[in-house]
């Protein structure tokens, strides 16, 4: 049992340096791009000048402030987390900007959560201070550029601490919905949150207006217990990595119809989700394909694999980012297209890896 | 890192995870849900009534010093708080979670002054509603049929009561 656990920590899941390194970039610029807490500088202005008693924290370290901070304190945190985390996109002191990013992340979540909701993205900047323990800055860096960095080895158990975490995490989901009556065939859960978000929220993209009038208690009755079965499933697909990887896609499926139906995208796990693709695969792929070309006769490209993979991965997430009437496609509803075209994205790849799968399945039976 | 320091990692990490998530449940249940904690959002209510579903909002009243009143939603007054929080901020504020309804002399000013830019002028009373609207289905639809009132609160805007 001792061995099982060990064995379970450490070869669960396997990251190479490259990969890492790789996995390092894409989280970087996602952050940088659609992650950073809050929704612009306007947000933190309106944050700064709310009166003393419209500051309700959660119960917790931000209980500690009295009151929100000036507008100049916010402008440094937003500041400092921006430079960690172009720091972090290009490698340089990897550990301590991994940490400093995630820091910065949940301080300024500290301060949004402190008017009385508290929203559940903590993993957000939990992920980058877990990732610096797996060594993500040994490959595709700065800091493997320089002379003293000889460590280019990377540890693979803050995965499966972060697979814990969102196993955990997913489980804590569901067992309230079974406390509040989830499973009672008598009510639709899922339908009456839809009304809410609907109704109240005035949430109506997507299929949301046309679902809203589908009485069918079957239909909703389903969705109720196969969201149960997905949440609390996920705790004990932690154990195996294959699990664990059906319960990511069936993850991604969950997202994706809980943003056409309910438009709540929540494009943070997405990043989680995505570290436990085959990142080693991807490495390999474009140390071989990139490498192999000669921008300079007689000279290979393999130096120019970092920059040209930051400089793809940073231009598809402006394009995204910055589409024009991206926060006011949807006219009622406060989901963004960015968000949509984020999850469809996050959809395709899932396709993509189940035809990769399924297709792999007659080859192997023929053998 | 050396494989037993990891190893005590996991192990404290499992047992602080079960914690945390009973102190989460008391912390709830007593005051409203500690942060940072390692949960997701649990969805918990069902919403369901009867043959449809009731759904709670709140309507701001303001009236001015000659009587007349105008009707502001909480997304126009607090319009810099997110959607997915601002029914939360309503809820600790003016709900059944709200520890003090009394507006402070800053607190009241902050309002005054946005309201008078939203409207033009300075209000000296505000009511807040709460309601909750009662959907029921019919033709295959979902339609509203009643509100109910189920908190109303009077504030003076100048002075406090």
């Amino acid at each position: 049992m001792k061995k099982k656990f060990e064995n379970w920590i450490h070869d669960t899941w396997i990251i190479s340096p490259g990969g890492a390194g790789l996995l390092r970039i894409v989280t970087a610029l996602y952050i940088l791009f659609f992650l950073i807490p809050g929704n612009g500088l306007d947000h933190y202005k309106y944050l700064s000048e709310l009166p003393d008693q419209f500051f309700m924290p959660p119960p917790g370290p931000m209980a500690l402030f009295q009151g929100f901070p000036p507008l100049l304190f916010f402008q440094t945190l937003l500041t400092l987390l921006v430079i960690s985390l172009i720091l972090l996109t290009i490698g340089y002191r990897t550990k301590m900007v991994s940490i400093l990013s995630g820091i910065l992340i949940l301080l300024l979540q500290g301060f949004i959560y402190s008017v009385g909701k508290v929203n559940h993205e903590i993993l957000t900047g939990i992920f980058p201070i877990l990732m610096a323990f797996t060594n993500w800055g040994a490959a595709y860096s700065v800091d493997s550029c320089r002379q003293n960095s000889t460590d280019q080895t990377a540890e693979s158990w803050p995965l499966t601490l972060l697979a814990l975490l969102i196993g955990f995490m997913m489980f804590t989901a569901g067992v309230p919905k079974i406390l509040g009556g989830w499973l009672d065939p008598s009510t639709q859960a899922v339908q009456g949150h839809l009304f809410n978000q609907y109704f109240l929220r005035g949430r109506d993209a997507l299929l949301a207006t046309r679902l809203v009038h589908l009485d069918q208690p079957l239909f909703w009755e389903f969705l109720d217990w196969a969201t149960i079965l997905f949440e609390i499933g996920f705790l004990a697909a932690v154990w195996k990595r294959s699990w664990f990887r059906v319960f990511l896609i069936f993850a991604v499926f969950f997202h994706y119809s809980t943003m056409l139906i309910l438009n709540i995208p929540f494009i943070q796990n997405l990043m989680l989700y995505a570290a436990f693709l085959n990142w080693d695969l991807l490495d390999r792929v474009v140390s071989e394909r990139i490498g192999a070309l000669k921008f300079v006769p007689g000279e290979s490209a393999s130096h120019w694999v970092p920059v040209l993979i930051i400089a793809i991965t940073a231009g598809s997430f402006v394009l995204i980012r910055y589409l024009p009437a991206g926060n006011s496609f949807f006219y009622n509803s406060d989901l963004n297209l960015q968000e949509v075209i984020l999850v469809h994205g996050a959809m395709v790849i899932v396709l993509m890896i189940l035809a990769v799968k399924i297709g792999r399945i007659p080859s192997r039976n023929r053998r | 890192m050396d494989r037993k320091i990891v190893k005590r990692i996991f192990i404290l990490t499992i047992l602080c995870l079960i914690l945390q998530y009973g102190v989460v449940g008391l912390a709830g249940y007593y005051h409203s849900e500690p942060w940072p904690a390692f949960v997701f959002p649990g969805f918990r209510s069902v919403l369901d009534f009867e043959e449809g579903f009731e759904i709670s909002r709140y309507e701001l009243y303001f009236i001015q010093a000659g009587g007349d009143t105008t009707v502001i939603t909480p997304a126009e007054l607090f319009y810099g708080i997110p959607d997915s929080q601002r029914p939360g901020f309503m809820r600790r504020r003016f709900g059944d979670d709200a520890e003090d309804l009394l507006f402070t002399a800053e607190s009241r000013e902050w309002i005054k002054g946005r309201v008078e830019h939203m409207t033009g002028y300075r209000p000296e009373q505000m009511v807040v509603r709460e309601l909750r609207d009662y959907y029921s289905h019919r033709n295959n639809r979902a339609v509203r049929d009643s509100v109910g009132v189920k908190k109303k609160i009077s504030f003076n805007l100048e002075n406090g009561e």
